[in-house]
């Protein structure tokens, strides 16, 4: 089987690179596509991909999202987890030597580093996007994927990464931390909760 | 008998998985499992009885998070649970009635250590401090640092844990598969690090199972003389519903494998999922395994936090002298002012020229040295590979500089004095580094070869006694000037002396030679050339002469050092093409800037320089170029990284144009508006105020940059300092806005003629009012408009 190491570079979407530039329905000029080319080739040398994941049983009752003894106040994740017989907690990172190329090209050349932080940006969406096909494919067969909600997200306050972090063991198998201020430390990297949905409970 | 000299006897063995043992329903809701030590004491205990009876010789308190960030929302102090986790381990052991070592376990912090995350290194030492304390007044015969995964973490820990306590010291880390650790260290970066703290055992622990640590635990057996404790989990977890894990390798399998591990292993045990029966089998597989064979490593090596760089005859390196405030009226001007950007941009040049390592000087009369070498550091270790030369003649400087640094630096430097050896050698023996040894000594510098070549003799005796060994020295046989009358060969006999004779690396300042002559690149190239034939290991030099990087790589090809040409082939076969494809692109300076294209705008504007007056340029070309693109920003058909593209095309323009208005002396007030920025107080992210920093001096703004996450009153002393009329304070996190309204409050009372812009993803017009700047600028725009209409 392949690996989501192996084939998320592969499918990195370059109109999202565009969007998250700042291109609103007009298309690059040929120096920005080079720039975009390039920190595609920076990111496939520097990245070093992990993730790790967690499932529990859940229930949302009187709505209230509930499982392991936690409690989430949140309504807009709510949404997406009602019906939900299962929630996967999920994080992952490109690693921190990106992290340490993006922070050097602020100070040599700020407009590379905008466009090497939109493109790991991009890049990590499509490692999340891997991840979650290879285990609906294999661990969790039984089941179907509802689409991702990550702490900063509508009414989901971000401190709830650190929540995501600790239940996965996140800091200690592929170095995730969160700053003070509750930030992902690599920046390139991604928490979400995920409900599953089995058939008995449709 | 202490651990050391009974790693020294046979193999020992560590116990297995702790957490794995514990039942997650036995911790109390909303608790901790270092609590079970306190709560549930029994239970610990017939965990430990239960390694000791699989044959464990040493046992691992269940005290891994029992660091007060973490004890002290739950009520417990760091001393109660080593007193608790340690009276465990020897009930344990009186229940048994056999003997085993207690090891008294520490493990990260659970923070990442600023500049990357924002934990201070003195923090996480008095964080450490406390724990290797409680462990060793508890009683435990030894610390086992452990599951480190970033080089800085690990130097906190162990400087600290060797400061606090009497009992041996061992760390070991968690790498990834390709043997890094997850902020980059390669494995022979920890092994240089940890053999140069003076520690007594290194090793590696968690992260996978035994099979995926051959190749690393060999590397890192190759990189260090110390002996390696090698702690594998049981496979790889599988993540359960439920919350629970299991490890895909059981008893026999893991044992097996460990096999393989055991030739390079003075001790093992296991990780997460192994359990006493792992032990057990683990035991009985590989009983059979001699200890490994006693070796020492005499590569020289330092580290970064990122890099490992090997010095030695078959690869001598380049160390970048350009951060230096000696002749360099630029970097003076960034140090008294405090421009730490300038200075980091420095860095990262030499860097991607080709330095292997970069030397910090910040010796300049009127700044506080100690304080600029720190700050710099610090901000210059979270985003450069390279490892790092201490360079001041202040010992208490370079102290301060080395307990702090990521990594193993080079320290520069000691002389053969016997003051200076006193002094330093003590330091270096503390907080490790290889360390550069004058050739001089209370009578000056010898004449002759054969004098230097005693002096260096005398170092290299001398730091014996401290236990510096001969690989963590470089002699600096020094360069005189030639055009003083001085013989270049002295200096070029005496490396092949030190190298011959002593076995020694040699480093040189290789620029003094031709001090006082004309194209002093034409000197320092040959002279280059000569020293690298003669055995040189390390030059100090500027990596941004291309006369001098050519020489330097043409004498590894000559000298057999560049293996088939292959690094000189890939660097110069296509340099030819290059150049002519962007002759052929060759843009004017309007449409270069318009196009964001750096090379070209400040070739056209070397082009203009010819037939126009460089203030006409900027006014005719470059500023209108710039506001065409500004315009088109704002009307939103050009993006964010097109206008940034632009402003760096206008600032390489505009620095050639600068270079020629001093040149004629020609004063224009306008080149003398500085404005500082600085991102605030407890806050890392400078993205915003790097963009406003680009726009400005493309501008042709002179832009002092004090960095990020700056304190207050660093903000007012860089304003009083440099007269500043207009500061641009930048905050990206709502809990940072009060640092940045403490700083305006500062400001606002010592300096009232000075204007305040903030920006920042958080705030607001409405709160830049009440907080008390002058301007709210929303986008980078606003700020370089601002800053034309009160400058």
């Amino acid at each position: 089987m392949i690996t989501p190491e192996e084939i998320y570079l592969k499918n990195i979407s370059r109109p999202e690179i565009y969007r998250y530039l700042g291109f609103r329905g007009t298309s690059p000029d040929d120096n920005t596509r080079k720039l975009v080319k390039r920190a595609l080739d920076e990111i496939s040398r520097l990245s070093r991909p992990g993730y790790v994941y967690m499932s529990y049983p859940l229930t949302t009752e009187d709505d209230l999202i509930s499982f392991n003894g936690i409690s989430i106040p949140s309504k807009d994740l709510l949404k997406t987890l009602k019906g939900c017989s299962d929630i996967l907690l999920l994080a992952a990172t490109l690693g921190s030597d990106l992290d340490a190329a993006i922070r050097k090209y602020q100070y040599s050349d700020t407009a590379y580093a905008l466009i090497l932080h939109a493109t790991g940006a991009a890049a990590i969406e499509s490692y999340l996007d891997s991840i979650c096909q290879s285990l609906e494919k294999s661990v969790f067969k039984e089941s179907t994927f509802r689409p991702r909600f990550s702490p900063g997200y509508g009414d989901l306050d971000i401190s709830w990464n650190q929540n995501i972090i600790n239940l996965t063991n996140a800091t200690k198998h592929i170095g995730l931390f969160t700053t003070d201020t509750h930030l992902l430390s690599p920046a390139i990297s991604v928490t979400a909760y995920i409900g599953l949905k089995t058939p008995e409970v449709k | 008998m202490n651990i050391i000299d009974a790693l020294k006897e046979k193999r020992l063995i560590f116990d297995g998985g702790m957490g794995t043992m514990i039942d997650p329903k036995d911790i109390p809701e909303g608790s901790i499992p270092e609590s079970m030590v306190l709560n549930c004491p029994q239970k610990i205990t017939d965990i430990h009885k239960a390694y000791i009876d699989a044959g464990a010789d040493v046992i691992t308190t269940a005290t891994f998070g029992a660091n007060a960030l973490k004890l002290k929302p739950f009520g417990m102090t760091v001393k109660e649970v080593y007193e608790a986790g340690v009276s465990c381990a020897k009930n344990a052991l009186k229940l048994s009635g056999k003997k085993a070592f207690i090891a008294g376990d520490i493990g990260p912090l659970g923070k990442l250590l600023s500049p990357i995350g924002d934990l201070a290194f003195d923090d996480a030492y008095d964080l450490f401090f406390e724990m290797a304390k409680a462990a060793e007044e508890a009683g435990a015969d030894l610390i086992l640092i452990e599951t480190i995964n970033d080089a800085y973490e690990l130097k906190a820990s162990v400087l600290a844990a060797k400061e606090a306590v009497s009992i041996p010291v061992i760390a070991t880390v968690a790498a990834d598969e390709k043997g890094k650790l997850l902020t980059g260290a390669p494995i022979e970066a920890v092994g240089a690090l940890l053999q140069s703290l003076g520690i007594d055992g290194a090793g590696l622990n968690c992260s996978f199972g035994p099979d995926k640590m051959i190749k690393t635990a060999e590397r890192l057996y190759n990189s260090c003389s110390l002996p390696l404790i090698i702690n594998p989990n049981a496979g790889l977890p599988r993540a359960l519903p439920g919350g629970k894990a299991e490890y895909d390798m059981d008893e026999k399998a893991f044992a097996s494998y460990c096999r393989d591990l055991a030739p390079f292993a003075s001790a093992m045990g296991g990780c997460c999922g192994t359990d006493p029966g792992y032990i057990k089998c683990l035991i009985e597989e590989i009983k059979d395994i001699p200890l490994p064979v006693k070796k020492v490593i005499t590569k020289t090596i330092v580290t970064s936090g990122m890099e490992a760089v090997e010095i030695g005859p078959d690869s001598p390196v380049i160390i970048g002298e350009r951060i230096n405030p000696t002749g360099k009226k630029l970097l003076k001007e960034a140090l008294r002012s405090g421009d730490v950007g300038s200075i980091l941009k420095e860095g990262i040049r030499q860097q991607d020229a080709g330095a292997h390592i970069l030397d910090i000087n910040t010796g300049l009369p009127g700044i506080d040295e100690a304080d600029a070498m720190v700050n710099i550091i610090h901000q210059l270790q979270g985003m450069i590979s390279c490892p790092l030369q201490i360079d001041s003649s202040d010992p208490a400087v370079l102290e301060a500089a080395m307990r702090m640094v990521n990594g193993k630096p080079v320290i520069n430097s000691v002389t053969g004095s016997k003051k200076s050896m006193d002094t330093l050698f003590p330091l270096v023996k503390k907080y490790g580094g290889a360390v550069v040894g004058l050739t001089l000594d209370e009578k000056g510098i010898p004449d002759t070869a054969e004098g230097r070549f005693s002096i260096a003799e005398k170092i290299v005796e001398e730091a014996a006694k401290y236990g510096i060994e001969k690989y963590d020295i470089l002699i600096d046989p020094l360069t005189m000037a030639v055009s003083a009358g001085q013989d270049a060969r002295v200096t070029l006999d005496a490396i092949k002396l030190i190298r011959e004779r002593l076995s020694v690396n040699t480093i040189l300042g290789v620029s003094n030679i031709s001090f006082g002559l004309p194209r002093r690149d034409i000197i320092n190239a040959s002279f280059l050339s000569m020293a690298l034939n003669a055995g040189l290991t390390a030059a100090i030099m500027d990596p941004l002469s291309d006369t001098m990087m050519d020489a330097f790589r043409g004498s590894m090809v000559l000298t057999s050092k560049d293996k088939n040409c292959d690094n000189y082939t890939s660097l110069y076969a296509e340099s030819k093409e290059t150049k002519n494809r962007e002759m052929s692109s060759h843009h004017d300076l309007f449409q270069a800037i318009i196009n964001g294209l750096s090379s070209d705008a400040a070739a056209s504007a070397s082009e203009e320089l010819k037939s126009f007056d460089p203030m006409s340029v900027i006014e005719e070309k470059l500023i209108p170029a710039l506001d065409l693109v500004g315009q088109r920003f704002e009307e939103g058909t050009l993006y964010l990284p097109q206008l940034l593209m632009s402003a760096q095309a206008a600032e390489s323009a505009f620095s050639v144009l600068k270079a020629a208005i001093e040149k004629k002396a020609h004063k224009d007030p306008a080149l003398n508006k500085t404005v500082l920025v600085a991102t605030v107080h407890g806050d890392i992210h400078d993205i915003g105020k790097n963009i406003v920093k680009v726009l400005l001096e493309s501008y042709g703004f002179n832009v002092v940059d004090l960095g990020k996450d700056v304190p207050p009153e660093k903000i007012l002393e860089a304003v009083r300092r440099s007269d500043i009329r207009l500061v641009g304070l930048s905050a990206l996190m709502t809990t940072t806005l009060p640092a940045m309204e403490d700083t305006i409050k500062l400001l606002r009372s010592n300096c009232p003629l000075c204007k305040i812009v903030v920006g920042g993803a958080v705030l607001t017009k409405e709160h830049a009012g009440k907080i008390g700047a002058d301007k709210y600028a929303k986008t980078a725009m606003d700020t370089v408009k601002y800053a034309q209409t009160v400058l």
